[in-house]
């Protein structure tokens, strides 16, 4: 069992994870080995609730007709249920021009959107409601909050296929799912909140206002983070095609503080507001992730 | 700075090659795509300047390693002059064959080893170039011009060079040596000065030359190398001068020879024999001793039987340095005098010359108070002027003559010949008469004119009395033989021309006085006469390399042979010209003896010695003094010695400086390597830090 363990925790790795090439499959060793590791299980009771009715289609698994209602209708209708939910999660993935970056193996949004993969498997698995959120300079898609494995798989499809968008607009696409967002619930935010910090705390701020607990997984590159180069290169801004020819070394000291400072000041702000921040860089682990998302889940019970 | 390889300059051109990478290296700097330059901006603009001072530094230690690379492929030397083949050289070669360069070592004359420089300096010349040997005693000689012909023929020319009998005058070296190559009409000139630098007759050395005497070749386009020969020598005993009778000598007297010896050593006292010898018979040996830098005056005296020119040599034991160990000399020793007495009322001056009538060594012939001719007294020893009358002006005008030619007379300055007297004195002298007694001044020496005689007898003459005799003023102290108590001049003599004349102030008659009857007077009379007679004939002495000359008066195409020293065959005829009463012969090169015939008989005969009153004393002369004395600024000195030829080649090519280059280049690229990679070193040990 130990080794098994270990085997699936390998899954862990991002480097490791991210050269299979199935979502779910992706999405479900992450948070296998995640359980492996803790060695307790996180999921709650299953129970599942009738919704609604729906008619038939030709061609459709005959399973799910409701014959005592053909019985008195004469008609086939599908039972459809719901499952229980105990929470209405809402996993908002940044896919702007910045997050296409990666010095390694992965790019930040491919890191994102594993991590936003293993936390809906996570969650669903825990019967808590999910909705997923992708945008750059806009809202790009922004599913309903479901528990249901169809929903799971859809939201891991549309992660499969994420690609980098344009520019980034942070604040206005969280401000419109701010308000689009009625129930309360937990906000997972997983972006490189390349924006301006204020303008990206007040917009965060906004979810607290209406109630919500706010998860943020900052995601950054270790280039991004103390701008390794070793020899002189021209660096082209992803989201605006603007241009500085330099040789890093000559700036790595003052950049890393700048960029410390940024991450230091973002913190602050968000622990001061109650948001739970979590900077990951890519070589970061999902379990980290995962044991933030279940302690915020944790406290929210 | 010089290249050896001039062609491989060209390689210069690859310094465009870290230009080219440097700037097309710009244009393939790696595109990185990155999520955001908000936080790159504000630090690039500070750091900018930093990274464009470090690559526009980088370029400059590239081009530099680049360039220094190309350089040591031109192979670059320094300090010297020529490239060789590149132009056309001419190099003047003036080797010193001084007396000194004979100087004995066990590693060869300094001759010999300049000859060796020399023949160095030839065989490295290029094909094009023009070499000019000449070498240098007191004057410059030419000997060899290469131009056009095979160097072969120059280091043969070389070989047989000699040390000469003459010192060396080193600044007259150096101008003609400029002075020719000069006048080549060569783009690049070399100068080479090979020599002792022993003093010899460059008794300026040291003091500033006129540039317009040194002329615009030294110090300008000619460089100049200045080779010393450098021997160290711990004694050098030279015989310097010698001193010969002034005089004829007549047979059976004796005759002192003075030498000047001088031992140049500081430090040593040294012990040398001497000898002197007569027509080859050694007369006397004698050995002395000399302190350290002594210098010497010793007299050596000895008896004459024989009549005639004698030759004679005095000679020192042989040292290191030979050319200066022997001097000879030519004493005239005479048999019988031929004089002519002339004037009337000369009685006691007959029975002077003439005792008792008898033909004793003087031969004396009276003339009458006629004009005297010349005729008369060519063949005269001498002429006595004893009483009057005065001559008449072409009577003076003939004896004058004679006297200039090298006749001899002996005038009584006397009334009826003052002005006679006056007339033939080159000091013009003040004669005025007077009658009063007067005595004579005891000299307390002997005058040489009257050297036979003793202290004793001189000192009596002082008790002599003279009545009414002229008082004389103007004489000159040094010329003075005797005086009267009141300081007028008794006797006196001079040098006219070549000849010689005494004058004595006294009248040859019992009425001036106790002299004519006192028993000195023969004796003076005499001793007058063979003082003067013969006059420059008593046996002149030359030095080496100089023109001799003497007045003459006879012009019947004399023949002059010169016979060196220690050679029997008969002598070599010399040329000659007259210079109105001067007859200038051809400068001889070596010791010997030199002969005037006339009609079949000596009347002239000489020794031809080296001047050896300077350069024996070994005297080192600085090699950058001379320089600095010749005005020359830029003069390189090479030492002699093992790998001259190499250092020679070197101050003349000048010094490969390719292995510093290499280093150079070598140093500047390690230092590139540093700053290229000091970036990134120092971001390594923050990682290691951090």
């Amino acid at each position: 069992m130990e080794g098994r363990g270990q085997n699936s925790e390998k899954f862990l790795d991002p480097r490791v994870v991210s050269r299979l090439s199935n979502m779910a499959l992706r999405a479900r060793l992450i948070v296998e080995g995640f359980i492996a590791g803790i060695h307790r299980s996180p999921y709650h009771g299953f129970s599942a609730e009738f919704s609604e009715y729906r008619r038939y289609i030709t061609g459709e698994s005959t399973r799910q007709i409701d014959w005592k209602l053909f019985a008195r209708t004469d008609r086939y209708y599908i039972r459809i249920f719901e499952d229980e939910t105990n929470l209405r999660c809402s996993v908002i993935i940044d896919r702007s021009g910045s997050m296409g970056f990666g010095s390694g193996d992965i790019t930040k949004l491919e890191y994102a959107a594993l991590l936003g993969a293993a936390l809906s498997y996570l969650m669903i698995r825990q019967r808590d409601a999910v909705g997923l959120t992708l945008f750059d300079e806009k809202i790009n898609l922004m599913t309903p909050h479901r528990s249901v494995r169809s929903h799971m798989h859809q939201i891991l499809r549309e992660l499969g296929g994420v690609t980098p968008g344009a520019g980034t607009g942070i604040s206005s696409a969280l401000g419109y799912v701010a308000e689009r967002i009625k129930r309360r619930g937990l906000v997972v935010v997983i972006s490189d909140l390349m924006d301006e910090p204020g303008e990206v705390i007040r917009t965060l701020k906004r979810f607290r206002i209406r109630g919500h607990e706010v998860l943020v997984f900052h995601i950054l590159d270790p280039m991004e983070l103390n701008l390794d180069y070793g020899k002189e290169v021209q660096f082209v801004d992803m989201e605006t095609e603007e241009s500085i020819r330099t040789q890093p070394w000559f700036l790595e000291g003052e950049y890393s503080r700048r960029v410390a400072g940024w991450t230091r000041r973002l913190e602050i702000e968000c622990k001061d507001s109650g948001i739970d921040y979590n900077l990951l860089s890519l070589e970061s682990t999902f379990d980290q992730a995962l044991v933030a998302y279940l302690n915020k889940r944790k406290k929210m019970n | 700075m010089n290249f050896l390889n001039p062609a491989f300059l060209i390689s210069l051109a690859a310094v465009a090659l870290p230009l080219i990478v440097h700037f097309f290296s710009r244009r393939r700097v790696p595109r990185v795509r990155f999520s955001s330059l908000a936080f790159l901006r504000p630090s690039q603009r500070r750091s900018m300047k930093r990274i464009n001072f470090r690559r526009w530094l980088l370029l400059a230690l590239r081009i530099a390693a680049v360039a220094l690379v190309a350089l040591a492929f031109s192979r670059p030397v320094i300090e010297g002059a020529l490239v060789p083949g590149s132009a056309p050289t001419a190099s003047c070669i003036i080797l010193d064959r001084s007396y000194s360069m004979g100087l004995e070592s066990e590693r060869g004359t300094p001759l010999e080893r300049g000859r060796g420089i020399a023949g160095e300096i030839i065989s490295g010349a290029g094909n094009s170039d023009r070499v000019i040997l000449s070498v240098l005693d007191t004057g410059v000689e030419e000997i060899f011009d290469m131009e056009g012909r095979g160097r072969e023929f120059a280091l043969e020319a070389l070989e047989g060079i000699e040390p000469s009998w003459k010192p060396a005058d080193l600044g007259k070296g150096l101008l003609e040596g400029a002075r020719t190559l000069r006048k080549s009409g060569y783009g690049v000139r070399q100068l080479y000065l090979i020599s002792d630098f022993r003093a010899g007759t460059d008794r300026n050395a040291g003091t500033p030359v006129d540039s317009a005497e040194a002329g615009p070749g030294i110090g300008g386009k000619t460089a100049t190398y200045l080779i010393p020969i450098h021997e160290s020598v711990s004694g050098n005993v030279a015989l310097i001068d010698i001193r010969r009778p002034g005089v004829a000598i007549h047979a059976g007297e004796v005759v002192t020879i003075g030498a000047t010896l001088l031992n140049s050593s500081g430090r040593a006292a040294e012990t040398v024999p001497v000898s002197i010898s007569v027509e080859g018979e050694r007369l006397i040996n004698r050995e002395l001793r000399l302190g350290p830098g002594e210098r010497r005056y010793q007299e050596f005296s000895f008896p004459v039987e024989e009549p005639g020119w004698l030759r004679g040599e005095i000679e020192l034991g042989d040292d290191r340095l030979r050319y200066d160990n022997r001097r000879l000399f030519v004493i005239h020793v005479i048999e019988k005098i031929d004089v002519l007495l002339v004037g009337e009322g000369q009685y006691y001056l007959e029975k002077a010359l003439s005792p008792g009538g008898a033909e004793g060594d003087i031969r004396l012939r009276v003339s009458g108070p006629e004009r005297v001719t010349s005729s008369d007294i060519r063949d005269s020893d001498a002429v006595v002027l004893g009483g009057g009358p005065e001559l008449w002006d072409e009577d003076l005008e003939v004896l004058r003559e004679y006297l200039e030619g090298g006749g001899g007379a002996v005038i009584f300055v006397r009334e009826n010949l003052v002005e006679t007297a006056a007339a033939l004195s080159r000091h013009s002298p003040a004669i005025e008469l007077e009658r009063r007694e007067r005595t004579l001044e005891d000299p307390g020496t002997v005058p040489e004119i009257l050297h036979p005689f003793t202290r004793e007898e001189i000192s009596s003459l002082s008790r002599v009395r003279f009545v009414a005799e002229p008082v004389v003023k103007g004489i000159p102290s040094p010329a003075v033989a005797m005086r009267y108590k009141d300081r007028s001049p008794f006797m006196w003599q001079e040098r006219i021309g070549e000849g010689r004349a005494v004058f004595i102030v006294c009248r040859p008659a019992v009425a001036g006085g106790g002299l004519v009857l006192s028993p000195y007077f023969l004796p003076i009379v005499q001793q007058a006469v063979f003082s003067v007679a013969g006059g420059g004939g008593a046996g002149g002495e030359f030095l080496v390399g100089k023109r001799p000359r003497w007045r003459i008066n006879d012009k019947n195409r004399p023949a002059i042979y010169f016979q060196p020293y220690g050679e029997e065959r008969p002598g070599v005829r010399l040329d000659y010209r007259f210079a109105g009463d001067e007859l200038i012969a051809a400068p001889v090169d070596r010791p010997g003896y030199l002969n005037v015939i006339s009609d079949n008989r000596t009347v002239r005969r000489a020794a031809v010695n080296p001047d050896c009153s300077l350069e024996s004393r070994l005297d080192y002369i600085q090699p950058e003094v001379l320089a600095d004395s010749m005005g020359i600024d830029r003069a390189k000195i090479i030492e002699e010695g093992e790998g001259a030829g190499e250092r020679i080649n070197e101050a003349r090519y000048g010094r490969e400086i390719t292995g510093w280059v290499i280093i150079a280049a070598l140093i500047i690229f390690i230092i590139e390597l540093m700053v290229a990679q000091g970036a990134a070193r120092r971001r390594s040990e923050d990682v290691g830090k951090s």
